[in-house]
């Protein structure tokens, strides 16, 4: 896990990444108790391309360039299977912009805002969603301030309050 | 009497031990969340694969 959070890392200073940061199940878990996955969701915001595009391409090429194949939809990184999620709405822009911070052993990596992994659990509406949502109101400390404003500004309150009525 | 709402006070006791443990596993570090999440990952990858699924459990340093 270290040495595919380095390679992220990497990935990010290279410029091959705009910014990535940790969602999904394992984002979760940082804020709630472990959530079983296989897979290491890493949201990405991706460089422009020429086209204009939203393509894994090149990512994927230069991941191949460094030994690291695609099996499915993940690539194999250093023993853990990554999916690459490019940010392709505003929600998921601002989750990245505002992602926190974290130690990893002697690494630093970044995790979504429980804030915004709940907006995006709202958004996406699977019922896997209405769980986690659930695990976050109930373990996670949730800034209440924050998560309204992020709900306000994604048009999410509605929704909210349809799941938590 | 709603029969069908009491719980023995031994389930109640269960339940909310179950609950506290929860909290104290939200609780802990990130590093050792990962470890247990592989731990988890170990335990339902032989019965995800007895259905068919193919599931890959994560090579992290420090564990096994």
């Amino acid at each position: 896990m270290k040495q595919t959070l380095q390679v992220l890392n990497q990935l990010e200073a290279d410029g091959v990444l705009g910014r990535y940061a940790i969602g999904g199940a394992m984002g979760a878990t940082f804020f709630v108790e472990p959530l079983l996955t296989y897979d290491l969701d890493i949201f990405v915001l991706l460089p422009e391309t020429a086209s204009g595009l939203l393509t894994l391409e090149p990512l994927y090429c230069v991941l191949r360039q460094r030994g690291y194949v695609e099996e499915a939809e993940c690539v194999s990184i250093e023993g853990v299977p990554v999916q690459f999620l490019p940010a392709y709405n505003a929600l998921l822009e601002e989750a990245l912009r505002e992602a926190i911070d974290v130690p990893y052993e002697e690494v630093t990596t970044r995790v979504l805002r429980a804030e915004h992994l709940l907006a995006i659990c709202l958004q996406t509406g699977r019922s896997k969603d209405r769980d986690r949502v659930r695990l976050l109101r109930e373990e996670a400390e949730l800034d209440d301030a924050f998560l309204q404003a992020v709900l306000e500004r994604h048009q999410l309150v509605e929704k909210w309050n349809q799941w938590t009525s | 009497m709603d029969l069908m709402n009491t719980q023995p006070p031994t389930i109640t006791h269960l339940f909310e031990a179950k609950e506290a443990r929860r909290l104290r596993l939200a609780g802990m570090s990130f590093p050792d969340k990962v470890k247990a999440l592989v731990r988890l990952q170990e335990m339902a990858a032989p019965v995800l694969r007895q259905r068919g699924r193919n599931v890959q459990v994560w090579r992290i340093g420090g564990l096994s």
